[in-house]
């Protein structure tokens, strides 16, 4: 009973502070944003390795947005895809050395589909769940501004 | 128990969803003449979606709102906002969790209009119906002295409001509170399409308005879909009221044209083409404000 809620505890302890973790981490996107102002929305999930997981995103036309990843040790190597509302692919960063922040150009406001997949071959930054954290942020400025 | 503790650390942003569910365009006009190549290209990122684990519906925040609404010139009169004594009348987490949806948007709103001491009245009626709502650790002194020292800065308003509204997302995520995590998207969205159908300016500027309201029908179809997949009554008379509204966007026309998309390698830029035409007319706008209006109103009353 004593081990089993000994274990209990850790796991619970090492889940809050890897939440704690992933919060931190995702809030370390949105100050990367600048200049772009920040959206107000933080996506954040956990994958395990292979996994995707889909945004589906409005972005508004006349404005420019940068939307960026962080996957803790896995940054650097998450792929992102968007696609519009044909399910049409417009973009993959994997054409773009993985690229984790690109900026997007809009005419026209349209909903797009973000996917992005956590990479094979690496285990999560959190060894109890075995899942990693992944924070998409999302900024936008006018075009042109006056 | 593994699976249990395992969901305590899946985020809440996708406990509602998790099916994959794709939205079809109904109404739109597509002049897409789409080559072999396309649609074989097509065919394989359609797998790729349906391959995706999770998915989750956005709505433009109160911040983006704001900003939509801002760029068309337009005023509004404070008087339509809700009352930021109010907090009392809403007795349930859930109606509290709407109004604070509610509040965060009139403080956005309030904010990016330069309307500072509304702004203020605003930020302490979301930092009570957060305390009501047992939400910890957003509004502390050290925010709400950051918003008094910076009043007359909109921007920097704007930067505290986007970042109390993402700390209070977190914080439901983190605590497993779903459904009050979507009553405020949903609470702050309808506010900001109850203000903009509200918004008064001059009669050759009303059509850009109606465009930019035309423009939300995406966002309305996956607020259904966010609410659907909650799965809880509380949201049922939201859902059917929306649904209406959703028929009164049907008659809203999105005309795309697809064109080009470019990349500037050096600039870390891709820039899509596509354009889009709103054919709304004032009758469709009228009904979309009747209807708005009236299922904001439930909300707040």
């Amino acid at each position: 009973m004593l081990r089993n809620l000994i274990i209990l505890t850790l796991i619970l302890t090492s889940l809050f502070t890897g939440a704690q973790n992933c919060n931190r981490m995702a809030k370390k996107s949105v100050k990367d944003l600048a200049p772009f102002r920040f959206n107000g929305t933080l996506h954040k999930v956990q994958l395990s390795e292979g996994e995707s997981a889909e945004v589906s995103l409005v972005l508004r036309g006349g404005k420019k947005y940068r939307i960026l990843l962080n996957g803790g040790r896995a940054s650097g190597k998450l792929n992102f895809k968007i696609y519009d509302r044909h399910q049409a692919l417009v973009f993959d960063n994997a054409k773009h050395d993985n690229a984790q922040s690109w900026d997007f150009k809009i005419k026209a406001t349209q909903e797009y589909h973000l996917v992005v997949t956590y990479p094979s071959g690496d285990e999560g930054y959190n060894d109890t769940t075995m899942r990693g954290c992944v924070a998409l942020a999302v900024g936008f400025l006018d075009d042109n501004p006056q | 128990m593994r699976k249990l503790l395992y969901s305590v650390a899946t985020l809440v942003l996708f406990a509602c969803g998790g099916e994959d569910t794709k939205q079809k365009d109904i109404t739109i006009n597509v002049d897409v003449p789409q080559k072999e190549e396309e649609r074989a290209v097509s065919a394989r990122t359609l797998k790729e979606l349906k391959n995706a684990s999770k998915v989750v519906y956005t709505l433009p925040s109160p911040v983006e709102m704001a900003d939509i609404l801002h760029e068309t010139k337009a005023v509004y009169d404070v008087a339509i906002l809700n009352d930021p004594n109010a907090i009392d009348n809403y007795i349930t987490d859930f109606k509290r969790s709407l109004n604070l949806g509610v509040y965060f948007a009139d403080l956005s709103f309030t904010s990016m209009f330069d309307y500072p001491q509304e702004a203020m009245k605003f930020m302490g009626a979301a930092q009570a119906m957060s305390d009501e709502l047992n939400i910890q650790g957003v509004f502390t002194d050290e925010v709400m002295m950051r918003l008094e020292e910076n009043m007359s800065n909109k921007d920097s308003l704007m930067d505290i409001v986007a970042s109390t509204y993402m700390d209070t997302d977190l914080y439901l995520q983190d605590n497993e509170r779903p459904i009050v995590a979507k009553a405020i998207l949903a609470g702050a969205w309808m506010e900001g399409l109850y203000i903009a159908v509200n918004l008064k300016t001059e009669s050759e500027r009303e059509s850009l308005i109606w465009q930019k309201i035309g423009e939300q029908k995406p966002a309305l179809i996956n607020l259904v879909k966010m609410l659907k997949e909650c799965e809880d009554k509380q949201f049922d008379s939201m859902i059917v009221e929306l649904e209406t509204l959703v028929t009164i966007f049907d008659e809203v026309k999105l005309d795309y044209k697809s064109d080009t998309n470019s990349t500037d390698e050096a600039s870390k830029t891709t820039t899509l083409g596509t354009s889009l035409k709103v054919d709304i007319s004032e009758d469709t706008y009228k009904k979309i404000q009747a209807k708005t209006t009236q299922i904001r109103n439930s909300l707040t009353e």
